[in-house]
């Protein structure tokens, strides 16, 4: 048992289950930072996930697959930023709204365009793996690390930047303002809703990035509801790392890895519901800690107006 | 410096709240160089003129002329355009980014790949450092600093935009006199390098020691602008207020009897969460029929004093006895029991603005079996009938009982709180700021009731930032200094200028307690 | 006020009409033809003894987590966890159903019910304490429970009361309720049974709580301004905790009512999101108990809809989601009433800056 739950290929799944994770929860960062609740990012996956299917099946190149997804998805956000910023709308309603409508959308879509029920399959394969010259010739860390989809190696290169941009763009930096104290963005000529909404983009950007990556590895193909509540698990992602790119690679790695173990250990006889329930435990126990030991910043904000 | 080369102008603005006149045709204008003092007192429409100058309302008519040309701000940017930068009360700080990026916010040097130049925000910034004197550390977050710090960081971030006209709104509310003479050190060199300086305050020693013109606002117009070197700490008040400085209302004949304590205060320490003490040993004594006065400058504790009294705080240490019931602490419902508290903010804590007015009256009394059965049904005709009295005896101005509080005036809702708070016959009335933002008639309307309050035997412990309304209506007056009552002075003893001293930590008086 | 009773009714109106003619457009592009599908489903779901039934029937639960939820609401507590409080009721209920032998059937069924939302109940507490003790967000961390209870029942039950010996891999369930415990069908043979009474009722209940009694007076107030509650000496600690046990017990009672009425045992994945609806449910109703009932009949029929649609043509039972959806979002998005509410509380907001 011990040997499946470290064993290289378990690893490297748990790597491959995390990458749509990240993908997500990068996107979700953007609006935890503007402060902008987002649920709806399992329906910007769910939409980019049909979408990519067709773009990759239209037009033969999963790339444009993947473009035509993440364009689909950063519509969907566009309406979600239109109804939550324009008409005021509560976050959480417009979120489930849109991920109720996405699934009889995608599932609608899916007999209109391909006359079928369920599952539609993609022919011409789904994005390239990769193998990486060097580390595939280390012993147990090259089967983890290579032979990797390409996107995944893209997604930890989008993390890592990611957390450059959020802390030390320009961007990152208004961005950051515009969550914590519109009024005084606001003072400064900075336009809280244009930043809203571009963090809404965003994070249909990433979601759609998700999505596609979601169809077009492995497997390549979509299905009803193949999100399954991976928007979920990646808003999770995002709440435990408070936003945090460099902590989201981590926790999705982590909730990939559960995933990973969870089906693994099947044939131990561990059930898999049990591990399922670790990444929502998890962030649970996390936005409590965060809570109940706030960082001294929280506090001096308190003295300033007493 | 040129000489008297207006650089801003505000002609007849005029501006309109929903039922209030803030400003009715105001003019002001402001010579460059100088340090122009804005005084009022609270209400008096000065905030209001100055967002309008910083570009964050818009008037509803008037003109505003920078350099002799006319403006038409829409946003603090075009403000900004032209020269003016506003440091409010209220610092606008992003507590989680450091005081670089919140002096740079908005205005960001940028690299080719749109990163934060820091190299260049950091010399830019300690150039401005150096030239005005300050001192603040760049790369520290901003919310672990202190308040003073910050609001030199609002100041940088004004310099930093090249503000030529910077409006400081009330800068020394919030600091310590240490702090202010830093402050006002800053603001002479500021001055001396060519700045135009906007001083809003309600405190008149400032004005004198700082400024070089002064213009008085009271009840949203201009009483006049004068030459500092020309005026008098009196002769301000005087236009301030627009009579004598202490308008006695018709004191009220009363006797404290000073053998029965009604809340008695004993040696409360509080401190803030990040171990600041906020309150330092604390004793008070207010006896039956007595109003005492609570004086100082705001952010010396009051806020806390009173909630440590009314239950919403806990103290460190200490005890508060009412009428001889001891408590290490008291909750909010026990206070409330017995006693009243008319609070500061009476829309958003001391009234539900969307719930009726006779839910707004219910509120603590819904236990009484008057008012609901054992088994927890509302006597709605009981309740209605005393809402209506309430309405009807203290002047309520209301179509209905079933209007929503929120609809109503703020004179008319603070009428309603207060008959609230004094209908139910409580034995200590605890009243913080009760004729905040209250026109002429509701104010002395507020007074009157609290002195024929106290008139019947009862007890007042009355907070407030007016210092006429202390000197009017109390027995006796403390002072608290950061945290510390620094000074006890009788009623018929003080005067502005003797509860001012202790206010502003001048001085100190010898007996640190209370003789009960 | 009788103004506004006709621009809400035209509102609502609008709302219908846009969203039909989405729905007709998905319709034809499918090659069907939408008058004559609507006249049908119309005929069906409300025409037809097996069609009200099963309306009436999918209109069941979602009254019972509509007004979970609204209870929470109302006083601004964001418990969208019924999903998760409902999936410990039923598991509960479930046990109780099957293993009170001794019990007469009445006391089984409101024992199996009651147990049922003692668990949401207490289930909901942790949520609730979280919030009150370190002020952890109860929109997350109810969130983040509602799977830990789907996931985590369906543990238990696989764990320790799994029935069938025939391993299925999708269903994991447990043993059939006694047939004492069932709830009575309204309209035999068809599902509907007792639970939608009960819902209503509690809606009506609900109703005159908040308007004639005391509790009501306090829920109303801490949902007015928290602040003045707690000026006003109101314990918001124990009417927090109280709203939230409330509103698990009560949702979970949907989940408790799907497996007495209809499934007869606990299995995985039973409510198909019916949490969630309630939700939706909630919003459409503003919150309002008494306006819970249309809304939840309202939904029954659309879900109905969806089922017949699917039935009588090659139109997927899902394209219904996406008209469910569309009313939602035009029900939030009220283009009229909300921003004059917020005109006017800017306006009160900028007196007092003065």
């Amino acid at each position: 048992m011990i040997e499946v739950l470290f064993s290289s290929s378990t690893l490297a799944s748990a790597l491959r289950l995390a990458t749509p994770l990240m993908l997500a929860a990068i996107g979700g960062a953007f609006t935890y930072h503007a402060n902008v609740f987002n649920i709806a990012l399992e329906g910007f996956m769910l939409i980019s996930a049909f979408f990519s299917v067709w773009g990759t099946i239209t037009f033969g190149s999963p790339w444009i697959g993947l473009l035509i997804g993440a364009t689909s998805a950063m519509l969907a956000s566009l309406l979600f930023g239109f109804l939550v910023l324009k008409l005021k709308a509560d976050n959480i309603v417009v979120g489930l709204a849109l991920n109720l409508g996405s699934l009889g959308l995608t599932t609608w879509l899916l007999e209109a365009i391909f006359g079928v029920r369920g599952v539609v399959m993609v022919e011409t394969g789904g994005f390239p793996t990769i193998d990486l010259p060097l580390i595939s010739k280390i012993p147990y860390l090259g089967n983890v690390i290579s032979g990797q989809n390409l996107l995944v190696y893209l997604t930890l290169a989008i993390a890592i930047f990611g957390e450059y941009f959020i802390y030390r763009n320009i961007f990152g930096i208004r961005l950051r303002a515009v969550g914590e104290y519109p009024q005084a963005a606001e003072s400064v000529g900075i336009s809280v809703n244009s930043y809203r909404l571009y963090s809404i983009l965003l994070s249909g950007l990433f979601a759609g990035f998700a999505g596609a990556f979601l169809t077009l590895s492995g497997a390549s193909m979509f299905s009803e509801n193949m999100t399954a509540g991976k928007g979920f698990i990646a808003l999770a992602a995002v709440f435990f790392s408070q936003g945090r790119p460099s902590l989201i690679i981590l926790a999705s790695i982590l909730f990939g890895y559960t995933e990973a173990t969870s089906v693994a250990l099947q044939q131990f006889g561990v059930p898999p519901q049990l591990m399922l329930t670790i990444p929502y435990l998890i962030t649970v126990i996390a936005l409590t800690l965060i809570s109940a030991f706030p960082r001294r910043a929280k506090n001096a904000r308190g003295t300033a107006s007493a | 410096m040129t000489d008297n080369h207006v650089i801003l102008e505000l002609r007849n603005i005029t501006k309109h709240f929903p039922g209030v006149i803030a400003n009715n045709h105001v003019s002001l204008s402001v010579v460059e160089g100088e340090i122009h003092a804005l005084v009022g007192e609270n209400g008096a429409g000065k905030s209001t003129l100055m967002k309008i100058a910083a570009g964050i309302y818009k008037a509803d008519a008037g003109e505003i002329i920078v350099d002799g040309k006319l403006q038409n701000f829409h946003s603090p940017q075009d403000a900004f355009l032209c020269g003016i930068s506003a440091v409010h009360q209220e610092f606008m700080l992003i507590n989680s980014l450091t005081v670089l990026e919140n002096i740079v916010l908005g205005f960001e040097p940028r690299d080719r790949l749109g990163f934060l130049n820091v190299r260049e925000a950091e010399l830019r910034i300690r150039e401005l450092n150096k030239k005005y004197g300050l001192n603040v550390p760049l790369m520290a977050v901003v919310g672990t600093l202190p308040v003073a710090i910050q609001q030199q960081v609002e100041i940088l971030k004004a310099l930093y935009k090249n503000a030529r006209i910077l409006i400081l709104d009330e800068p020394t509310a919030v600091l310590t006199p240490q702090e202010i003479g830093d402050l006002f050190k800053a603001l002479r060199s500021l001055k001396a390098m060519g700045t135009t300086i906007i001083f809003v305050t309600h405190k008149l020693n400032e004005v004198l020691s700082i400024a070089d013109r002064v213009t008085v606002m009271r009840g949203g117009v201009v009483q006049g602008t004068l030459p500092v070197a020309e005026v008098s700490e009196e002769k301000l008040a005087q236009m301030m207020v627009g009579r004598e400085v202490i308008f006695r209302i018709q004191k009220v004949q009363k006797d404290v009897d000073r053998s029965s304590p009604i809340l008695d205060v004993r040696q409360v320490n509080l401190s803030s969460d990040a171990g600041y003490p906020i309150l330092k040993n604390i004793n008070l004594t207010v006896f039956k029929g007595e109003i005492l006065g609570v004086a100082g400058v705001a952010g010396n504790g009051q806020t806390e004093l009173v909630e440590v009294i009314t239950g919403f705080r806990h103290p460190d240490t200490g005890e508060i006895n009412i009428r001889g019931e001891r408590f290490a602490y008291i909750s909010p419902r026990k206070f409330r029991e017995d006693n009243s508290y008319v609070c500061q903010d009476r829309r958003q804590v001391g009234s539900s603005p969307q719930q009726s007015i006779w839910e707004n009256v219910l509120i603590g009394l819904q236990e009484q079996r008057r008012f609901s059965t054992r088994s927890g049904i509302l006597k709605r005709n009981a309740i209605y009938g005393y809402t209506r009295d309430i309405v009807k005896q203290f002047d309520v101005r209301t179509p209905s009982i079933h209007t929503p509080a929120g609809s109503l005036s703020g004179g008319n809702l603070q009428r309603l709180v207060l008959g609230r708070e004094l209908a139910k016959d409580p034995i200590l009335l605890v009243a913080e700021d009760p004729t905040r933002g209250l026109d002429v008639g509701a104010t002395e309307y507020v007074r009157t009731q609290i002195l024929q309050f106290a008139a019947k035997g009862k007890s007042v412990l009355l907070v407030s930032q007016d210092l006429n309304e202390l000197l009017m209506l109390s027995d006796r007056i403390i002072v608290l200094f950061k945290g510390e009552i620094v000074g006890e002075i009788p009623g018929d003893e003080a005067t502005p200028e003797l509860v001012g001293l202790y206010m502003l930590g001048l001085k100190r008086g010898e007996k640190n307690e209370v003789a009960v | 006020m009788k103004r506004q009773w006709i621009d809400e009714t035209l509102k609502y109106l609008l709302i219908l009409i846009i969203a039909a003619i989405i729905g007709a457009i998905l319709i034809l592009i499918k090659g069907e033809d939408p008058l004559k599908l609507a006249g049908e489903v119309f005929r069906y779901a409300l025409g037809t003894r097996a069609g009200i039934a099963s309306t009436l029937r999918w209109a069941s639960p979602v009254i019972l987590t509509g007004l979970g939820i609204a209870i929470a609401f109302r006083v601004g507590i964001g418990n969208i966890g019924v999903e998760g409080q409902l999936y410990v009721a039923a598991l509960v209920t479930a046990i109780l159903g099957y293993s009170l032998t001794s019990l007469a059937p009445l006391t089984l069924k409101i024992v199996a019910i009651s147990g049922g939302m003692i668990a949401a109940a207490l289930y909901a507490l942790i949520p609730a304490f979280l919030l009150v003790k370190w002020r952890v967000n109860e929109i997350l961390s109810t969130m983040m429970l509602n799977y830990v209870a789907t996931w985590g029942t369906e543990y238990v039950v696989r764990a320790f009361f799994m029935e069938s010996t025939a391993v299925v891999p999708r269903l994991i369930a447990t043993r059939e309720i006694l047939p004492e415990a069932r709830l009575g069908q309204l309209m035999p043979p068809y599902d509907l049974n007792t639970s939608l009474i009960i819902g209503v009722v509690l809606c009506v209940l609900f109703y005159l709580m908040y308007r004639y009694t005391r509790l009501g007076y306090m829920l109303n107030t801490l949902g007015g301004n928290k602040r003045f509650a707690r000026y006003g000496g109101l314990n918001i600690t124990a009417l927090t905790f109280l709203v939230f046990a409330l509103s698990g017990a009560v949702g979970g009672i949907g989940g408790s009512a799907e497996i007495l009425g209809i499934h007869r045992k606990f299995i995985n994945g039973f409510s198909a999101g019916i949490g969630w609806d309630g939700l939706l449910v909630s919003l459409i109703a503003k919150n309002n108990p008494l306006g819970i009932i249309p809304a939840g009949l309202f939904w029954g029929l659309l879900k109905n809809s969806g089922f017949i649609v699917e039935r009588i043509s090659s139109v997927n039972r899902w394209t219904i989601y996406v008209l469910q959806a569309v009313i939602v979002l035009l029900v939030t998005a009220d283009l009229y009433v909300r921003p004059y509410l917020k005109r006017k509380a800017t306006a009160t907001k900028q007196r007092e800056v003065l």
